[in-house]
């Protein structure tokens, strides 16, 4: 880059556009001819503001598109950035059109896997694919990518297959499984599953078949109902490769069933999990009871934690009752961990027979009993390792809260989680429980201690903090906890791209596809777009210019793909979502909160919007409901001037929904939503002087100002003592509780996780005060 | 075609363990790890390094999967994975095992043992033909050791300070610490010839430095 265009560059990166203007305006009269120095041109009219002129100006590129890489990028990001997404793509394709230069190709295919985009990637590939073996090999995997994505069309699926096969015909002999991976993957596509078989067998040559193409083989015999070969082929992956593999089983089962052979004493022969459970298998698929072989795997590995799981998968086709009465007969003592781990599966089973069991105190003191039987093998287990015994707790906590789900239940259980983490700091569902039940009660710095106990890193970002992030603006705004868990977004972009081009030039077929959808999936996640909309928030309350910018360069999408991990909260006890699921999660809201505040930011930055019939409003708060309501009306009410809409404004300054008296979320939920609404009100009337009649504007300016003052002076200051007097409420309410005195939790351990909650409470009140 | 007794006695003596599915690992499987790498033990890498593994040695990482499902809804879950790769020149070509971990509700039933069985079948066949498979671990990490042990694996050399952190890196190997130092654990191939096992492997110390290949 020369001095020059440093020095306009620096000029748009300082705002100052005017400068940027006529330093580029000296260069152009230089090179009047030169692309680059008139999209950039373009670029500074959009970064100024000017995006009609810079949209009539760049048009044309798209027609006539320059030849030199630096113009088409910047006429990339041009276009991004003016949010013409469409044009933006056509960029590279149309400059490949005309001037088929291998550097325009290249980057063009580059440019499809930064977007993460098949289809680009597909036609840069083929306009490569006569310069190498490789830009074949790419061309030909790429063809299967298009076809097989969910929305291709009737013509890339079935024209793409048969193209791709042609062109990996043209680089036989294939050299390795990646190649014929792609092969075996396209005749899928075009119907020829009787040359998979060959294809794969040829390549193998008496050495262990690639395991991607194992699977494949057995697969294509299953659908070839091919039984001898099925046979064949799962007994030399069980028996020559020593693959003990589940598949693999179910398909010598159901071959040997196909063919009429005996199968059954070749399962009752070993005493494995294996065959165990291949017996279950052979019962289901030959119809008969399953009875005796659940018992038998039982009695085999019934204290082993994967019993549960194993046998759940067949719970619908056993007679419950038989196996709860069986298990009746079969006593085992908690002197052990194999007597432990016995008890908790059989409360499992129990449970998983009769979910209403949930509902019952009964089914809380049992369990009581069974965890103060078990607690004295905490002392033996080592220290990080698992154990079965917090079970019965979690259960207690599930039990409590289906009961119901009131704020002393909430109470209760995270003093039981409390006092059971202390003894097994390193139970990460005991965390979880308590993580999201801190954040249901308004104590987001607790919910922050114990999240970060859990180190939580990288990718597991995208799919747990969830819990911890979730409309962060309102509950603890800083900007500091969201740029930790937004590093993820900006390593994709990076890290992911490089493996994924890394990935073509070495040519690893069967991990590529999986590979670009990671790359989709982070690039549109739900919590990504989500803590977008936080950053603008966060921005707003803080009165942080810095902030909004940040984040108000960063695209929302309008399809999202949610990543999210709320099963592990669920990965306990019957492993199912129990009927409190929706209150227990009514703090962490889904992808309409993104569509409703997308319209939101569109409002507060003066864009046209249209609002749908059936805008889904449903994630939202009582006082996030509100708010929108408010700021449509005034939206409206600008554009149209009707007195109806003003007067249901004023409305609602003197209709605003009353904060909850309880411990909650909503309460800084509420209270931010106010002054965040009122801010973007105020800034909105000042640019509208010329909008809304000068008495109109004074009214609502007043009504704005008197809610935004009401709320800092008055509202904060009373649910402040509010909170302290429910402690106090709470603190005797719950002296002497059963259930606390069953578990041995005294009063003053009880008292002290009180406190605790009050000062994370008074903590979430604390920043309320700065804003 | 029916199955022999001899035969029945050669699947007990390989078939020990579990019900589990063996499969390519993907990247999105990343989104589906967390019952297993919320494990404190557990690291968890960044992006570009999981696809490092998927891109260079593809066939090397994989997992285990229990497939099942519960009133018509498909309940299957990631019970393990194992990451490995090639590494190393002439008489050091060789298997390395970068992290081997296992769901809690599948443990003590030979699942890693499984996983570290078929790393080893796979990369002692075509195209890999490795001389022997490595690995680290903790020093006070017996319950691994023990596996491993079983295994055939056993200790080839004691790396000093190798968990210590790059802040406590040591100037020498004279002083050793279980918490910090890790053994090296070794298996030889058949076409190693016995040169990766020491009978006083404990006793061979060398510094970080010295175990990159």
């Amino acid at each position: 880059m020369s001095s020059k265009e440093n020095e306009i560059f620096n000029a748009i990166e300082n705002g100052t556009y005017k400068h940027a203007q006529q330093l580029c305006a000296k260069v152009l009269k230089k090179n009047p001819n030169d692309s680059f120095y008139k999209v950039l041109n373009n670029y500074i009219l959009a970064q100024s503001g000017k995006t009609t002129e810079a949209i009539e100006l760049s048009k044309p590129f798209l027609e006539d598109p320059p030849s030199d890489l630096r113009s088409l990028e910047l006429l990339v990001e041009l276009f991004n950035e003016l949010g013409l997404y469409d044009e933006s793509l056509q960029v590279f394709e149309n400059a490949a059109k005309k001037h088929k230069t291998f550097d325009i190709m290249k980057t063009w295919f580059h440019f499809g896997i930064e977007q993460s985009n098949v289809r680009i990637i597909q036609k840069a590939s083929m306009g490569m694919k006569n310069l190498s073996r490789l830009f074949k090999l790419w061309a030909a995997f790429s063809c299967y990518l298009v076809a097989n994505l969910s929305d291709a069309t009737m013509m890339e699926k079935t024209l793409f297959p048969k193209l791709g096969l042609k062109t990996i015909e043209q680089c036989e002999p294939l050299k390795n499984e990646q190649e014929i991976y792609i092969k075996v993957k396209l005749l899928q596509q075009t119907g020829g599953l009787q040359q998979i078989p060959d294809e794969i067998l040829k390549f193998s040559k008496g050495n262990k078949l690639d395991l991607e193409l194992q699977i494949i083989l057995l697969d294509t015999f299953n659908k070839l109902e091919d039984w001898e070969n099925l046979y064949k082929w799962s007994h030399i992956v069980l028996i020559d490769y020593k693959l003990d593999d589940f598949n693999t089983w179910k398909y010598l089962i159901k071959s040997l069933i196909k063919l009429s052979k005996d199968i059954t004493k070749i399962i009752d022969d070993y005493q494995t999990r294996n065959s165990k459970l291949a017996k279950l298998e052979l019962n289901v698929q030959l119809n008969q009871d399953l009875h005796d072989s659940v018992v038998e795997y039982l009695k085999f590995l019934g204290h082993k934690a994967c019993a549960f799981p194993d046998i759940k998968s067949y719970f619908h086709k056993i007679d419950s009752e038989k196996l709860l009465s069986w298990l009746e007969t079969q006593p085992h003592s908690i002197n052990d961990d194999k007597g432990l781990i016995w008890n908790v599966n059989v409360m499992k089973f129990k449970a998983l027979a009769n979910p209403e069991l949930f509902k019952s105190e009964k089914f809380i003191n049992e369990n009581i009993k069974l965890w103060n039987s078990s607690k004295h093998l905490l002392s033996s287990k080592s220290k990080t390792d698992y154990f079965n015994g917090d079970e019965f707790i979690l259960f207690i906590i599930q039990s409590l809260l289906s009961i119901e789900f009131s704020t002393k239940n909430i109470i209760l259980s995270i003093i039981i989680l409390e006092n059971t983490i202390i003894k097994d700091e390193h139970e990460f569902h005991l965390r979880l429980w308590l993580i999201q039940l801190y954040s249901l009660i308004n104590c987001y710095t607790q919910a922050r201690y114990h999240y970060n106990t859990l180190k939580i890193k990288n990718v597991q970002h995208d799919i747990l903090d969830q819990f911890i992030i979730s409309r962060l603006s309102t509950q603890f705004p800083n900007n500091e906890d969201l740029k930790i868990s937004y590093q993820i977004y900006k390593s994709n972009e990076v890290e992911t791209v490089h493996f994924n081009k890394i990935g073509f030039n070495q040519g690893s077929f069967n991990k590529l596809e999986k590979m670009i959808e990671f790359q989709k999936r982070l690039d549109t996640s739900i919590l990504k777009n989500h803590e977008i909309l936080q950053g603008l928030k966060i921005g707003r309350v803080l009165n942080d210019k810095e902030i909004i910018n940040t984040y108000k360069k960063l695209k929302i999408n309008d399809e999202v793909s949610d990543n999210r991990d709320f099963h592990i909260l669920w990965n306990v006890g019957i492993d199912e979502e129990l009927s409190f699921k929706d209150e227990l999660l009514q703090n962490i809201p889904g992808e309409s909160y993104i569509k409703v505040h997308k319209i939101f930011e569109d409002i507060i930055n003066d864009k046209d919007i249209t609002i749908s019939d059936g805008l889904d409003t449903s994630d939202l708060s009582t006082m996030e409901f509100w708010s929108f309501e408010l700021l449509t009306n005034l939206y409206n009410f600008i554009k149209t001037k009707d007195t109806d809409l003003l007067t249901e404004i004023k409305e609602s300054y003197n209709e605003v929904p009353d904060l909850p008296k309880d411990l909650s979320w909503e309460i800084n939920n509420g209270i931010i939503t106010i002054l965040e609404t009122t801010k973007s009100i105020q800034s909105i009337l000042s640019n509208s002087n010329q909008k809304i009649n000068k008495k109109d504007l004074s009214d609502l300016k007043e009504l704005n100002v008197s809610l935004l003052q009401k709320t800092r002076d008055d509202t904060i200051l009373n649910k402040r003592q509010d909170i302290k007097n429910l402690i106090i409420s709470l603190k005797s309410k719950l002296n002497d509780d059963e259930i606390l005195s069953s578990l041995k939790i005294n009063n003053g351990s009880k008292d002290k996780i009180l406190e605790i909650i009050e000062n994370s409470n008074n903590e979430a009140f604390k920043i309320l005060r700065l804003l | 075609m029916k199955l022999t007794n001899k035969n029945n006695n050669y699947y007990q003596h390989q078939f020990n363990t579990k019900m589990t599915s063996l499969t390519p690992f993907q990247a999105t499987d990343l989104f589906q790890l967390n019952s297993i790498n919320l494990d404190t033990l557990t690291e968890n890498f960044n992006i570009g390094f999981y696809f490092e593994y998927l891109t260079k040695w593809p066939s090397l990482f994989f997992k285990s999967e229990e497939i099942g499902s519960y009133n018509g809804v498909n309940n299957t879950q990631l019970s393990g994975y194992m990451m490995g790769k090639t590494e190393g020149n002439n008489d050091l070509w060789h298997t390395h095992i970068t992290a081997v971990t296992i769901n809690h509700y599948y443990r003590r039933i030979g699942l890693a043992s499984y996983l570290c069985s078929n790393l080893e079948y796979i990369t002692d066949s075509t195209p890999h033909e490795t001389n022997f498979i490595d690995l680290f671990v903790k020093a006070n990490n017996h319950l691994a050791m023990n596996l491993y042990e079983k295994l055939g694996y056993s200790v080839f050399r004691r790396v000093v300070g190798y968990y210590g952190g790059e802040y406590e890196y040591p100037s020498d190997t004279s002083s050793i610490n279980d918490n910090k130092d890790a053994f090296d654990m070794r298996k030889a191939m058949r076409r190693d010839e016995g040169k990766s096992i020491r009978s006083d492997g404990r006793e061979h110390r060398v510094l970080p430095h010295e175990v990159t290949f």
